[in-house]
């Protein structure tokens, strides 16, 4: 996991120079910035400028000044020959300590607790004290006349600095460049011309150039095709000789370059396992993953002032992003990289976790056995099982593996294949299914459609039972069901539904008493009351007008609020939810309609009664809790509080 | 150790009064609190915080300023008088008038040798402090409004004054203002009022005001440099650490905020003044706040005293409770009729009994009879009691206010109940700080305000002062008596002063039998053993001694705690025990008890080892009783009350008379804080 905070301006780099590049101040919370004309001091903290130094007219600043905490000097290159040292206290540029040598310098690096490091455009690299106490030494170009410096760094290598310099050949007759990496190991102290080893970079694929690379235990590169590649540094592979070992780049990575090419990328390693990322017409920060290969966090770079990103730097747990007119900062944290972390299943315990070996027996997972796979997907396959009694007898053999009524894949895939049927209607099958209590109302569609097609009551109401989570569409498609069904077909059940005694009061109940039975008991489903309005828009209106008078019926005789159970009885705050999001959706008709006028108003005078009622109820809540607090001392009353009393008591 | 009947009594409904004013007093690092009646009372630090003196308040007087002025205390209030006061006899001394009204703020320069005083007429005032008596000096300009708080500079040459709407800066070689800051109204028709005010060695003024904010300010300039709005209401009270890094701060809304000052970013640039940390101590207005170098100590109208601790993390802030650390209950042991003694009235009452012989353990046995009031009696103007006595058969009262002694007879006629004053009393009857009666109730022995102890023989017609007995020469002046008692077979008294003396009277012979060897805690309770001339004296240090009188050593016993140590867990204790007891029936065993607990010794049982597990009665309880058996020790410790103002046995032996003022009936009786919103409410 990486993250990266919000950015914010460090400074802004006048547009007149060219930044050469940043450097953090070693052992402070400093960066140097340094452009061709000048070298400034910020504090990253509050984007204070600490320091500058400007260098005089006709000069020019070639390298990115660094600062030595050994010894507290600046160095800067100053028309590529000049290497200049002072310290912060001094106040003019031009005072300050000059050592020019005589072949252009192309770099200055600096490792913690090592010596700067300078590094010839000829490609050797050298101590920059042993050049300040000689500046005549002869230096001996490493890179071939028509080979050229495009890239280089250093890292620590044992006691030593290893410094790599990747070199482009030019080639004439249209053909790719070629890369050669010179691996060269300093040692402390050692003032000699150092040995080094050459390594063939092999492009990953041809015609495709080497845009940036980092350093790390390998080389990694990016080339313009888009590979992320990583080079082993081994240096027993690396012959001495000039002839390099073809070091082929091992393909990490394709990255999605925007189309046209690239002109550069910058890479900044930020961990062992991160790399910060950012190219050219791509106007965002990217940290990546390296061992993965994942994206984890990417930031647009909008909200600061400029355009594109020239190079990225790491300093501390910021990272620092120069662009062309500006130097931006921003922090980030990156954890360690697992799976989990990548596939997003990381939770914050897990991450804490241990990585346990997995040594016991696997979990077991049902798994059908062969006999009912096959079996299943007979009954699946519609060519297989083309009428009902073979399609029964099928499935009755089927029955005899427990596991398979036990799965719910199993039973929704039977239920589609059953409800998709349209040559015969399995409904024992279909009512055995239902049974099994494992459908859900999302898994199972067409299944109600299909009963109700078939006008099974009996199905009907087990489905109602068996079937979980029934969507509210679906809920409000079974009220239209029940709303438009024939009362006849109803008559053989209304024997067994006992009817309400109807008091004087109360309106008589608008529906036949199975009906309503019905209808109540797909109320009680659960809903969410947004849902529940938008799909109460389908209703037909003389559908709403019935409805509306059943739930104005119900809120005259239905039971109290339910204290959160899902009961089979209608409660006063569910009728109230059905009431608001049959209103709520079909409030304008139901205002424009002359014959909605009377059972809105009836609806009012309802609402109104109760709302009266439940005032009553206030006022009686108030009355007792009144006598609540008067009785509280009396109730709550501990027995030690009590002004005298005689206890014994043991002492020991 | 023994089964007790333990008489729970709650009913005496004692309030103590919320602190108006703390003073600190460096070199003995004593801290003087009033409260709201005019009382004074006088906390040594470094003895635990004993409460050692109380100076009765009057009717007439408030105080609304303290000073110390080396050992002399001073006070000023709304009378209009200064009052410096005696502070052996605990009374005041003598009261220069402030010729301007009301006094609301008085502070003393550096050197001690003047006290401005700011009083209503918005004038302040410098009394000079002369060996006698404070003279007046001087008068600064007039101003218009009442000054409400001022504060001198180290150097003694400026003076900053506090007063609605703005804040004054003062020369006093001139006493003219030099300076004039006005402090921004909220409300245009609301003035602003600048409760408290300090002034710093570098010209920083820190302010507190109505507006509830803390602002610092150039002294020399007049610009404010720093303003905090911390506080909800007004800022009542702040103080200043002594190298003036720190601040606090607190008032109506029960805060006590630290401000610490910041060294700035850059060598040589202005530091600034950071809000720190944040105390909820209290429940009400915070009125005052003291830095006594090691603590922060603050009073309000929550009447407990608070002393956080400075800058020692970790350590405890220490709620003194605001009761009286000394016997306001009074049992007369034969009669089973307790004494209560409130600050201007006494109320006798009769023990309520019960039938039942025993019972479960903690638990409660059915009362037969109640408890009966059976006298009521307010003092003549509303006089505060000093302290009182009643003797063992319950028919003596007597109580001493700040002039007088009086004492009462209630004939134990039956169904008849008349109260008769003894008059006549000896002229030479000293104002008393403590009496006792003795064991037959046939003398009333008096430690006076003198520190001397008198002894009068009671008698409904004609008392007679039979002696006065003096301490021994040897010491210049007399001393204040923080203990006395007398042996249950009338022949010793003992009388404990401030300088940690104890002597020793023989009654019969009518001389002084001897001192005890000085410890330098002050003795806070003391008793005599029932049969033996044993003198029980416990110090405020929590250690304590048993001295034979006759022999003049300390007994076995006592050379073996002595010898083997007291336990830590008993030292740590923060509470000072108040009373001693042996116990009648068992004399083996001595009652020990402070506000908080109290605790039988064993003298049979072994002591608790050093580095040992000191087990308290509750913890015991739920241990095995195998375990509990090993594990007992000579202390039973019987924690868990707030503020248990009295325990004592009653004659048999058997019963124990607990009188608890729990401090949530105390609290609950306050007026209503500032009402602050709450999340979720």
């Amino acid at each position: 996991m990486a993250t990266m905070s919000s950015c914010f301006e460090v400074c802004s780099v006048p547009s007149s120079t060219r930044l050469l590049g940043i450097e953090p101040m070693c052992g402070g919370e400093n960066i140097i910035v340094t452009t061709e004309k000048s070298v400034r001091v910020y504090r990253v903290r509050d984007q204070k400028l600490l320091h500058t130094w400007s260098i005089r007219q006709g000069g020019q600043l070639t390298s990115p000044a660094l600062f030595n905490p050994r010894t507290e000097e600046f160095i800067v290159l100053q028309n590529k020959k000049t290497i200049c040292l002072w310290t912060k206290d001094l106040e003019h540029l031009h005072k300050c300590t000059k050592v020019t040598v005589k072949k252009p310098i192309s770099h200055l690096k600096l490792l913690p607790d090592a010596d700067p490091i300078i590094v010839f455009e000829g490609g050797s690299p050298w101590w920059l004290a042993s050049i300040t106490a000689a500046p005549d030494t002869a230096v001996l170009d490493v890179l071939d006349i028509d080979e050229e410096l495009v890239w280089c760094d250093v890292t620590r290598r044992g006691g030593g600095v290893l410094v790599v310099c990747v070199s482009r050949e030019a080639k004439t007759n249209n053909q790719s460049s070629s890369y050669t990496a010179y691996l060269c190991e300093l040692l402390p102290g050692n003032q000699d011309t150092p040995d080094y080893q050459t390594l063939q970079l092999a492009p990953p694929s041809d015609a495709s150039t080497l845009l940036c690379c980092c350093l790390d235990e390998h080389l990694m590169s990016v080339w313009s095709c888009g590979s992320v590649c990583s080079h082993s540094l081994d240096s027993s592979l690396a012959a001495a000789e000039d002839e390099g070992v073809v070091v082929p780049g091992n393909v990490l990575h394709k990255l999605d370059l925007p189309k046209g090419g690239v002109g550069s990328v910058s890479m900044v390693m930020l961990g062992p396992h991160h790399v910060g990322l950012a190219m050219e017409g791509k106007d965002s920060v990217q940290i990546w993953d390296t061992k993965f290969w994942t994206l984890q966090a990417d930031r647009p770079l909008q909200d600061i002032a400029g355009t594109g990103v020239e190079k990225l730097y790491r300093y501390g747990d910021h990272l620092i992003v120069a662009r062309q007119t500006s130097v931006a900062a921003l922090s980030f944290s990156t954890q360690p990289t697992s799976l989990a972390a990548v596939m997003g299943k990381q939770t914050a315990e897990a991450a804490a976790l241990v990585p346990q070996e997995w040594g016991g027996p696997a979990k077991k997972r049902r798994h059908l056995s062969v006999e009912s796979s096959a079996l299943l997907q007979k009954l699946l396959d519609p060519q297989q099982t083309k009428d009902l009694p073979s399609f029964e007898q099928m499935f009755s053999e089927l029955k005899k593996d427990e596991d398979l009524l036990g799965s719910p894949s199993a039973v929704s895939q039977l239920v589609q294949r059953v409800v998709s049927e349209d040559r015969f209607w399995a409904r024992s099958a279909l009512t055995e299914l239902v049974g099994t209590g494992l459908l859900s109302g999302s898994s199972s569609p067409g299944l109600f459609e299909r009963v109700e097609k078939e006008n099974d009551l009996d199905l009907w109401r087990s489905c109602l039972q068996n079937v979980k989570e029934l969507p509210e569409a679906s809920l409000v498609a079974r009220v239209r069901h029940l709303l438009g069904l024939d009362d006849s077909l109803l008559e053989a059940e209304s024997a067994e539904v006992p009817m309400e005694t109807a008091e004087q009061d109360v309106p008589a109940c608008p529906l036949s008493a199975a009906k309503a039975a019905l209808l109540d008991q797909v109320l009680c489903h659960s809903y969410s009351g947004l849902f529940l309005q938008d799909s109460l828009t389908e209703l037909q209106f003389t559908q709403v007008m019935v409805f509306l008078r059943y739930l104005q019926y119900k809120l005259t005789s239905a039971p109290a609020p339910s204290q959160g159970q899902q009961g089979s009885v209608l409660s006063v705050d569910q009728v109230v939810d059905w009431l608001c999001a049959l209103v709520d959706a079909h409030f304008t008709q139901l205002v424009l309609t002359p014959e909605s006028r009377d059972v809105l108003l009836g609806l009012h005078e309802v609402v109104r009664q109760r709302l009266q009622f439940y005032q009553g109820l206030n006022d009686l809540d108030a009355l007792l809790a009144q006598l609540k607090d008067k009785s509280a001392p009396l109730v709550t009353k501990k027995q030690d509080e009590s002004l005298y009393s005689i206890r014994t008591i043991q002492i020991f | 150790m023994g089964e007790f009947r333990l008489h729970d009594v709650r009913f005496f409904r004692y309030m103590p009064k919320a602190i108006h004013s703390i003073a600190h007093e460096q070199t003995t690092n004593r801290v003087a609190v009033s409260r709201s009646d005019g009382s004074i009372e006088v906390y040594s630090i470094n003895d635990n915080w004993y409460q050692e003196k109380i100076i009765c308040g009057d009717a007439g007087r408030s105080v609304e300023a303290m000073v110390w002025v080396g050992q002399r205390l001073f006070s000023a209030g709304l009378h209009g008088d200064i009052i410096e006061y005696d502070m052996t006899k605990l009374i005041p001394k003598y009261a220069v008038d402030s010729y301007g009204g009301a006094v609301w703020c008085m502070a003393v320069n550096s050197t001690q040798s003047s006290i401005a005083v700011g009083s209503e007429d918005g004038c302040v005032r410098l009394f000079e402090v002369t060996e006698e008596e404070l003279s007046y000096s001087r008068a600064f300009k007039k101003q218009e409004e009442r000054i409400l708080s001022l504060s001198w500079h180290e150097s003694g040459e400026v003076l900053v004054t506090g007063s609605c709407d703005n804040i004054r800066v003062w020369d006093v070689a001139t006493g003219l203002p030099t300076l004039r800051i006005k402090v921004e109204r909220l409300v245009r028709t609301r003035e602003t009022i600048v409760w408290c005010v300090a002034i710093l060695r570098d010209f920083t003024i820190v302010s507190g005001d109505s507006l509830g904010k803390t602002r610092f300010w150039n002294g020399k300039h007049g610009t404010l440099i720093q303003s905090h709005h911390c506080h909800k209401a007004d800022v009542l009270s702040l103080c200043v650490s002594k190298d003036e890094t720190l601040v606090w701060t607190a008032g109506v809304d029960p805060k006590v905020i630290r401000f610490e000052k910041v060294a700035g970013k850059e060598e040589g640039s202005r530091g600034s003044w950071v809000r720190h940390n944040v105390a909820n101590r209290h429940t009400h207005d915070v009125r005052a706040l003291v830095m006594t170098g090691e603590y922060v100590v603050s009073g309000g109208v929550d009447m407990t005293l608070v002393a956080m601790p400075v800058g020692k993390l970790g350590k405890q802030s220490r709620n003194i409770l605001p009761f009286p650390q000394r016997k306001l209950v009074h049992v007369a042991q034969t009669a089973r009729r307790l004494l209560f003694q409130y600050q201007t009235r006494l109320e006798l009452w009769q023990l309520g009994s019960t039938a039942a012989v025993s019972g479960m353990p903690d638990g409660r046995l059915p009362i037969t009879q109640q408890p009966v009031s059976l006298l009521d009696l307010k003092t003549k103007n509303m006089k505060q009691i000093v302290c009182s006595a009643v003797s063992g058969c319950g028919t003596w009262v007597a109580y001493g206010d700040v002039q007088h002694v009086r004492l009462f007879h209630l004939p134990k006629e039956e169904g008849v109940k008349v109260l008769q004053r003894v008059r006549c009393l000896p002229i030479d009857l000293q104002p008393a700080h403590h009496m006792v009666f003795t064991h037959d109730a046939s003398k009333l022995v008096i430690a006076t305000n003198q520190g001397a102890v008198q002894m009068l023989h009671v008698d409904a017609v004609h008392p007679v002062l039979v002696h006065t007995f003096l301490p021994p020469k040897g010491s210049v002046h007399p001393t204040t008596i923080s203990a006395l008692t007398v042996s249950s077979d009338s022949q010793w008294i003992t009388a404990a002063h401030l300088d940690c003396s104890v002597h020793v009277y023989d009654i019969k012979t009518r001389k002084h039998q001897c001192s005890l060897p000085k410890h330098p805690s002050p003795v806070s309770a003391l008793t005599f053993h029932p049969t033996e001339p044993w003198l029980m004296v416990v110090h405020a240090s929590q250690q304590f001694f048993e001295y034979n009188v006759s022999e003049s050593r300390y007994t076995d016993w006592s050379r073996n705690v002595q010898r083997q140590g007291l336990h830590q867990e008993w030292l740590k204790r923060s509470e000072v025990v108040t009373q001693a007891a042996y116990n009648p029936a068992n004399p083996t065993q001595i009652l020990l008890q402070d506000q908080r607990m109290f605790c039988v010794i064993d003298k049979n049982k072994k002591l608790p080892k050093l580095g040992s597990t000191f087990y308290s009665r509750e913890k015991l309880m739920k241990l095995d009783p195998a375990v509990r058996e090993e594990n007992r020790h000579a202390f039973a410790v019987c924690r868990g009350y707030r503020a248990l103002l009295h325990l004592s046995f009653l004659e048999d032996g058997a019963e124990l008379v607990a009188v608890e003022r729990p401090i949530k009936a105390v609290t609950d009786k306050l007026p209503p804080t500032l009402s602050q919103k709450r999340f979720g409410t």
